[in-house]
């Protein structure tokens, strides 16, 4: 109860904004236009019929629904909260609250979140169904899974490098890093079937590819079976790492942390 | 509090890989004991070390020696069931919801503190009414002013019944109007709940309105610790009399300096004497400064709450002076 009221505040903070919406969901749309021109283009050459075992419908739906996630996945807000909360003392008022700073954060975020998913994502959505078909989810539950364990793994990515602030002020450079390799790893920029064998192995095993790349293979169907179950088994495995990771560095920087200036 | 010290660690220039670190003490061996029901006014300078005192008690940090318990509870270790039991004001941060109206940053706050609707509605009806924020509660708050924001905190602080409250500078920057509403509001509060109430100020105002004991902090010591009054005694003894002559007078410094009283003014037909209230009397003072010509107009002032506080952050008083507080 004491979280949801964080979750709460912050989605009536969100429907406070609503103006910007229609322009957000807009732009996105735009984005997932161009998108899917890209990849129907790309698989039109005689070169890329097939890349990785998957059709040009199943790539342009893991393209449009990549775009999608990345409302989501790639809003920054929890990191760039922590990393001004922490650096300039602001953080004292959520640590006077009876809450964990850890939960308070991720019902915040969750909050601002399902916002996102009904007034951008889904109409977003609704509009691009228009001019370009997604199929349905091979392994609809699966892919449920799949989606909730890379959104606790993408907060949890945020929570760990917010929490660095604490032992290093300047960790916005750390950040922007972390992010381009995420954007890169993750399946976001390009999938990760794309790529050649050995680089894909590497970085499907990486926190990244939790976000984008697990979630939607199995969507597409690309990856199935024992091999989903894999690949939501190591999900779940780096959630809770990086859950308990986040942790351990908020615990030992709250030790030494120093807010000065009332 | 007992022996409580807490140092952070100041980085100070050097190579990335090789940074100067210098461990500077926000609060050195401070020992102090806050019976329930008091209100406490704890107050020093800018860095003197109150705002990391609320810290500890609250838990938000941790000390890096000594021992502290607030409730019977260790704050850094127990901070989530010690704050449910404690209100925090801090006066240059906020904590209610920016864009959210009023109400709905107390709605949250009743479902953090798990209120019971009653005795939510009943809080609010109480605490909008006294400070004026009835009309107020649909606004959001990066609309109202400073005052009505800050009288907005205070609601927040107070919804869930504390038992303790730590108000740190909770007039900062208000008009006189609105410190007046609050220092009512809390008057009022601490009557009928007999809360203990720690408040950190700048404002003399706030101290003589409100407080009960005073403890003044400087360089991360305390350096007194006194009921107000006591304070008072102790150290508002100096007395200014302002002696105005029909004419240019005839002063006799030496006279002035034999009594033991400072000549602090003397120009054209008046002349300003500062003495020890505690053994000199107005008559005494009059039988001298009447034989340097006849008086027109005579004024003695007792010195103000600033005045006795620059002389105890001036370092003008010993540590340990006053006694009535307990620590």
């Amino acid at each position: 109860m004491r979280y949801i009221a964080f979750a709460w505040a912050e989605w009536r903070t969100r429907l406070a904004y609503r103006a910007g919406t229609p322009l957000a969901v807009l732009a996105s749309v735009f984005t997932v236009y161009a998108m899917q021109a890209i990849w129907k283009a790309l698989y039109h050459s005689p070169e890329m019929v097939r890349v990785g075992g998957v059709t040009a419908s199943g790539a342009v739906s893991y393209m449009v629904l990549t775009r999608l996630f990345v409302l989501i996945m790639d809003d920054t807000w929890t990191l760039r909260l922590m990393m001004g909360d922490i650096r300039r003392g602001d953080v004292v008022t959520k640590l006077a609250r009876p809450v964990d700073l850890q939960g308070l954060l991720f019902a915040h975020t969750a909050g601002r979140h399902l916002h996102t998913f009904l007034f951008q994502l889904l109409p977003t959505l609704a509009v691009s169904l228009l001019f370009v078909r997604v199929g349905a989810p091979r392994e609809p539950l699966r892919f449920l899974v799949s989606l909730t364990a890379g959104y606790v793994l993408s907060f949890g990515i945020q929570f760990c490098v917010g929490a660095l602030t604490f032992f290093w002020t300047q960790v916005g450079s750390f950040a922007t890093l972390i992010r381009v390799l995420g954007t890169l790893a993750s399946g976001a920029f390009v999938p990760l079937w794309v790529l050649p064998r050995g680089v894909a192995t590497v970085l499907s095993l990486l926190p990244f590819a939790g976000m984008y790349s697990t979630p939607l293979d199995i969507y597409i169907g690309q990856v199935h079976g024992p091999a989903a179950l894999w690949g939501v088994a190591l999900q779940v495995g780096w959630a809770a790492v990086l859950w308990s990771g986040g942790r351990v560095l908020y615990q030992l920087g709250r030790q030494r942390a120093a807010y000065a200036g009332g | 509090m007992r022996s409580l010290s807490k140092s952070y660690v100041q980085v100070q220039g050097g190579a990335f890989w090789r940074r100067k670190r210098k461990h500077v003490p926000a609060l050195d061996e401070v020992s102090l004991q806050i019976p329930r029901g008091q209100m406490l006014a704890y107050l020093g300078r800018n860095g003197a070390g109150k705002s990391t005192t609320i810290k500890l008690l609250t838990g938000i940090l941790r000390p890096t020696s000594g021992s502290v318990s607030v409730l019977g509870l260790e704050p850094y270790r127990q901070r989530l069931q010690l704050l449910r039991r404690v209100g925090v004001l801090f006066g240059q941060r906020s904590q209610l919801w920016w864009d959210l109206p009023l109400q709905d940053s107390f709605a949250a706050v009743r479902r953090i503190y798990d209120v019971s609707e009653a005795r939510y509605r009943e809080n609010l009806a109480e605490f909008t009414q006294v400070l004026g924020l009835s009309e107020l509660l649909p606004v959001p708050v990066r609309q109202l002013s400073l005052g009505q924001r800050m009288r907005g905190e205070l609601v927040a602080a107070l919804l869930f019944d504390p038992e303790v409250v730590f108000l740190d500078e909770p007039t900062i920057g208000l008009d006189v109007g609105a410190k007046e509403q609050i220092r009512k509001f809390l008057q009022r509060i601490r009557a009928e709940r007999r809360l203990t109430m720690v408040l950190t100020t700048h404002d003399l105002g706030d101290i003589e309105a409100l407080c009960d004991r005073v403890v003044v902090l400087d360089a991360g010591r305390i350096v007194y610790d006194a009921s107000f009054d006591r304070m008072m005694t102790d150290h508002g003894f100096i007395r200014t009399m302002t002696v105005s002559y029909e004419h240019v007078p005839t002063v006799r410094a030496a006279a002035v300096q034999a009594a033991g009283w400072d000549l602090v003014g003397n120009e054209a037909n008046r002349i300003v004497l500062r003495y020890d209230g505690r053994r000199t009397t107005v008559p005494q003072v009059l039988a001298v400064v009447g034989e340097f010509g006849p008086i027109a107009d005579l004024e003695v002032a007792v010195p103000r709450v600033e005045d006795v506080l620059r002389a105890l952050y001036l370092g003008g008083v010993e540590p340990g002076r006053g006694s009535e507080g307990g620590s």
